[in-house]
């Protein structure tokens, strides 16, 4: 009898703490704590700041993890496909890469209308980047952006030293180039092959070639005599010896290290060469950045560099845990206070450019972001015309080498004749880009390899969205 | 070891003024790694030969244990190394007793597929783990970590458990039994004991192996930076957004200093362990 | 005997056998069927569709130049290192196990070292001290006069970057080899080389005549590990030169890693390809050798 007492009351004892518990957590269902997953450690401050307000407003939490860039795509992917996604993570994937993951079912929507956002979002927002089915899935709050712009050492020499074609910038280099006082023209990330072979691509688009595909065939012509004349520099200022000898092994970032140590007088990175700087050796060596407008091959032309239209900087996952609050936390980044905050880092410049006047920044970014605003062009994306090309895009593979290989492996002599090798990397990209479609094709998707066409594109011009509709 | 004392002659002198110059190159990358880890990122590029800092810095230290979470990282290294420490000793233990001891179904085909698949890389074997342990829902986990390290593999290790219980008299079993003793009592209390240096052994190679694993870990950290181990904290150190040489060798010395003490102490157990490997 | 086995305690052997078989069924024999699996497959990541395809990942994979040439490159690599790990591992146990060498174990820690530090972090370390500018190596070139010399770039230049990694991987290995050969040469009893010093012979023939013979067998077991070793080298490589320049330092594993994880379209199908022929060409190469061992031993 006592046994059976004891075990009724053990019972009873279990069931109480067990519905108490219940109930503390029905009611703890107000303040959330939402991961946040970027690639922007530059602006972890920045975050760091909108999410103490958001925590002292809401007293909902935000726990941030910071990814390099190289890193961010790998992580973020095998989360998805693990299903531990954060509840809000950075695009690390190419511009075109997101459609591939709204269909893979990682996003989610934001529980806000496109109307309710301001004018100057509303007008970059694109189906197929931040909009899926009408949806709103994110926004953009930076702006597009090119990552070769040419970057000198004031110490060295002034700005109208700085030439604006790529044969004048060659003698100049040689000029420049002292190898027995560690002083060469430029250093170039070269073990990086693929962000070598971005550079090579911005440099043709430049040159008035075209970065991808040219919109007019659908194909890509890397083997014109443009891309093999931008090619032909990186070679000729290499066999100059004008290039950092420790280029084969630098990658972007440690090709900074040489510019600050005086060791290279250019450098090619992106807008945010200043916050990068700042970031790793202080704000007192700021002023030995110059920067100059994208070289060119022939005189008197402006440089137009092709970029995509910007898509969304922050994305939910499909898993998060209150898209409301977590809609929330992104709306705060419209406030112009976050736009001039982005600017204050000198990363990639805020969508809002007006923003950039109002921040406290060094000239010499001020100055990048207005080169960048008078080069870049959008290009037409097939993507935007019709979603369905997400899947081409996910069943294209990587085709090695690149340009960037191709410069590298021709340069250390693996490669005899780089010119056939350029051909042959041209036909493969086309042939692969023609046996994707044809793969997507055949499992019953509605694409076509003239989706990539665009006969009202004008070279050097952007293509709007109003000429997507004539189409 | 003996201390006992060497005289020195001119043939040892000149063998051992020799051998210390080797020695010497095989530990100046160290002192030049301590040395970088004490001087700012400029003056590693601009100090030339010059191993004395200018004046002598901790900042890199703290920057790489704070910042950069080294202090995270050595502590899922260690976390890690330990798991996978006690997961292959049991198992390997209770393995290579009962296949030296008893003759059963199966033992000749266990034996066997160990033996074939003694050396199958890791890269082989590696998307498929990922792909188990993400249905399993041990991707991003540290149990999924130690059992991606331990759970296969280690055939050396039960091997060696065989080979040592083979060689040890029936007797004692026999004993054992007659003692009444059961099963796991012969083997926890009588058998096991006496295999001490075999554990020694796996223990160390197990150490090694997990200490030093990389691919396993690189991706099954993806996606939760929180368990890196020290290898791939430093992969991501040197390859993150911003370059801290400084940082990078000081995290490198704070990685080595704690196993090199270790040896230090453990001299014996590490070179019976290793050399354990080839007496198998 | 016969009188035991009715008393073989079954429940308790397969209890004691089933962690192993488990752990050994799922992360070992499982992961190989599979791999075997996918590589038959259009796979790109985990979790995306999947088409059967047959054979054509292994028809590409021999078209592929890239992974021809990752095939070559890690069996230069292994050519290279193996045989230099081998040797001066070797030289240094002699000179270590000298009865009248100083400071052994002094000397054996120095030696030591390198195989306890990790190898992201030697990747790591060597890059900043081959650095063609401020590298302590090239500093001192440039200092002897030698600038053209010194500005080149050790890992950057395809003729020397593979030796160069492959230095630094007998640098970082050789300690091991080291306790391996001084515990086959701790094996040897002394008696021998006293007999054989009766018999007048010097310490070059007692070597010979009296210890070679001894080691063959650790031999064997020294070079298979160094060879399983030096195939399968990855973390360093990544680290060090994660392939380059061009592909020249590009070996089996990082060939797979570069497809399953890094490229921007993960191949997942195309890698388990890859990483089958590589179990292959490891198997042959240890069959391969046991073979020579088979022979020698029967010569010896």
């Amino acid at each position: 009898m006592k046994k059976a007492l004891v075990l009724i009351s053990l019972v009873a004892l279990v069931c109480s703490v067990a519905f108490a518990q219940a109930a503390a957590e029905a009611q703890q269902k107000g303040p959330v704590t939402l991961t946040w997953w970027d690639q922007y450690s530059n602006q972890a401050g920045t975050h760091q700041a909108i999410f103490d307000a958001f925590e002292a407003e809401t007293g909902n939490k935000v726990e941030m993890q910071n990814y390099s860039s190289s890193a961010a795509k790998d992580a973020f992917d095998l989360a998805i496909r693990s299903n531990q996604s954060p509840d809000i993570m950075s695009n690390p994937w190419k511009t075109n890469g997101i459609a591939a993951k709204y269909y893979e079912g990682a996003l989610g929507a934001l529980t806000v209308k496109a109307s309710d956002l301001p004018e100057y979002i509303q007008k970059e927002l694109y189906e197929g980047y931040t909009m899926f089915d009408g949806e709103v899935y994110s926004f953009p709050t930076k702006a597009s952006n090119h990552s070769v712009l040419f970057w000198y050492d004031t110490d060295k020499l002034s700005a109208d030293q700085v030439p604006g074609t790529l044969a004048e910038l060659r003698e100049l280099f040689k000029s420049l180039t002292d190898p027995a006082n560690n002083q060469y023209g430029i250093a170039l990330p070269m073990s990086d092959t693929g962000r070598m072979n971005d550079n090579i691509c911005y440099l043709i688009s430049a040159a008035g070639g075209n970065r991808e595909l040219n919109p007019l065939t659908g194909y890509y012509e890397y083997d014109n005599d443009i891309s093999k004349a931008v090619m032909q520099w990186f070679i000729d200022i290499y066999q100059d010896g004008s290039v950092h000898p420790a280029s084969l092994t630098l990658a972007t970032r440690t090709v900074r290290e040489r510019f600050i140590a005086g060791e290279a007088a250019f450098a090619i990175d992106g807008v945010w060469y200043p916050g990068s700087i700042k970031k790793a050796f202080g704000a007192d060596v700021l002023y030995r950045l110059g920067v100059h407008s994208t070289p060119v091959l022939t005189a008197g032309t402006q440089a137009k560099v092709g970029a995509h239209p910007v898509s969304g900087t922050f994305y939910l996952s499909s898993t998060c845990k209150d898209p409301e609050v977590a809609t929330d936390l992104l709306l705060k980044l419209l406030d112009d206070s976050y736009a001039i905050r982005i600017a204050n880092d000198m990363d990639q410049p805020p969508l809002n450019t007006s923003a950039i006047a109002k921040a406290d920044v060094v000239p010499v970014y001020v100055e990048a972001c207005e080169i960048m605003e008078d080069e870049i062009v959008y290009m037409p994306e097939a993507l935007l015309r019709n979603a369905n090309i997400a899947e081409v895009y996910a069943e294209k593979v990587d085709i090695k080498p690149n340009l960037g290989d191709i410069l590298v492996g021709y340069l250390t002599g693996a490669i005899t004749d780089w010119e056939a090798a350029v051909s042959d990397y041209n036909a493969k990209m086309n042939a692969e880009l023609d046996r994707a479609i044809d793969a997507v094709k055949k499992s019953g998707v509605k694409v076509d390899h003239s989706d990539f066409v665009f006969p009202n594109f004008v070279p050097g011009e952007s293509y709007t969205r109003d000429m997507y509709e004539a189409l | 070891m003996k201390r006992s004392h060497i005289k020195w002659t001119p043939s040892n002198t000149i063998l051992f003024i020799f051998l210390f110059l080797f020695g010497l190159i095989w530990i100046y990358p160290f002192v030049w790694m301590i040395s970088a880890s004490l001087k700012t990122n400029l003056e590693i590029i601009l100090s030339g030969l010059n191993l004395v800092p200018k004046s002598p810095s901790f900042d890199a230290y703290k920057r790489a244990w704070v910042e950069a979470r080294f202090n995270t990282y050595f502590l899922n290294s260690i976390l890690t190394s330990a798991g996978s420490i006690l997961v292959v000793v049991i198992r390997c233990s209770l393995a290579g007793y009962v296949l030296a001891m008893y003759n059963f179904k199966g033992k000749k085909l266990i034996t066997s597929i160990m033996l074939i698949t003694f050396f199958v890389p890791v890269g082989t074997t590696l998307i498929p783990i990922v792909d188990l342990s993400n249905k399993l829902h041990l991707l991003n986990t540290r149990v999924g970590l130690i059992l991606a390290l331990s759970a296969g593999g280690h055939v050396s290790s039960v091997l060696l458990y065989r080979g040592f219980f083979g060689q040890t008299p029936k007797s004692l079993m026999e004993a054992g039994i007659i003692d009444g003793a059961s099963f796991i009592q012969i083997f926890g209390k009588i058998m096991l004991p006496l295999a001490g240096p075999v554990t020694a052994t796996t223990i160390i190679m197990t150490f090694m192996s997990s200490w030093n694993a990389f691919m396993q870990p690189l991706v099954f950290t993806f996606s939760n930076p929180n368990l890196r181990t020290l290898p791939v904290g430093m992969m991501a150190f040197s390859k993150g957004d911003t370059i801290d040489y400084g940082g990078q060798c000081a995290a490198a010395v704070l990685s080595v200093t704690p196993i090199a003490i270790a040896y230090i102490f453990a001299q014996q157990y590490f070179v019976n362990g290793i050399a354990g490997a080839v007496k198998s | 005997m016969k009188q035991k086995r009715a008393r073989t305690p079954y429940f308790w052997i397969y209890l004691f056998l089933l962690p192993t078989l488990v752990g050994y069924s799922m992360y070992t024999l499982w992961p190989i069927i599979r791999t075997v699996q996918f590589s038959l497959t259009s796979m790109r990541g985990f979790g995306s569709k999947v088409r059967f395809v047959g054979l054509s990942n292994y028809v590409q994979l021999f078209q592929d130049e890239l992974f021809i040439n990752s095939l070559l490159v890690t069996l230069k690599f292994m050519l290279l290192v193996v045989p230099a790990r081998f040797l001066i591992s070797l030289l240094f146990a002699l000179a270590l196990n000298w009865k009248k060498c100083q400071s052994k174990t002094l000397l054996r820690t120095f030696f030591f070292l390198p195989v306890l530090t990790t190898s992201a972090i030697i990747g790591v370390v060597f890059i900043l001290i081959l650095d063609p500018t401020f590298g302590p190596i090239s500093v001192i070139l440039s200092k002897l006069g030698y600038v053209d010399l010194a500005r080149i770039p050790l890992l950057g230049n395809r003729s020397t970057v593979l030796a160069t990694a492959g230095a630094i991987w007998v640098w970082k290995w050789m300690g091991n080899s080291l306790i391996y050969w001084l515990a086959s040469l701790q094996s040897i009893p002394d008696e021998l080389y006293e007999a054989a010093k009766i018999d007048g012979a010097n310490s070059l023939q007692s070597f010979r005549y009296v210890a070679a013979p001894l080691l063959v067998p650790f031999a064997f077991i020294i070079l298979v590990l160094s060879i399983s070793d030096a195939i399968r080298v990855f973390n360093l490589m990544l680290t060090l030169t994660n392939g380059g320049p061009y592909f020249a330092t590009e070996t089996v594993e990082l060939f797979i890693y570069r497809h399953a994880f890094q490229a921007t379209t993960q191949r997942m199908g195309y890698a388990s390809a890859a990483a089958s022929v590589f179990a292959m060409f490891f198997s042959v190469i240890i069959i391969l050798q046991s073979v020579v061992k088979r022979f020698v031993k029967k010569e010896v």
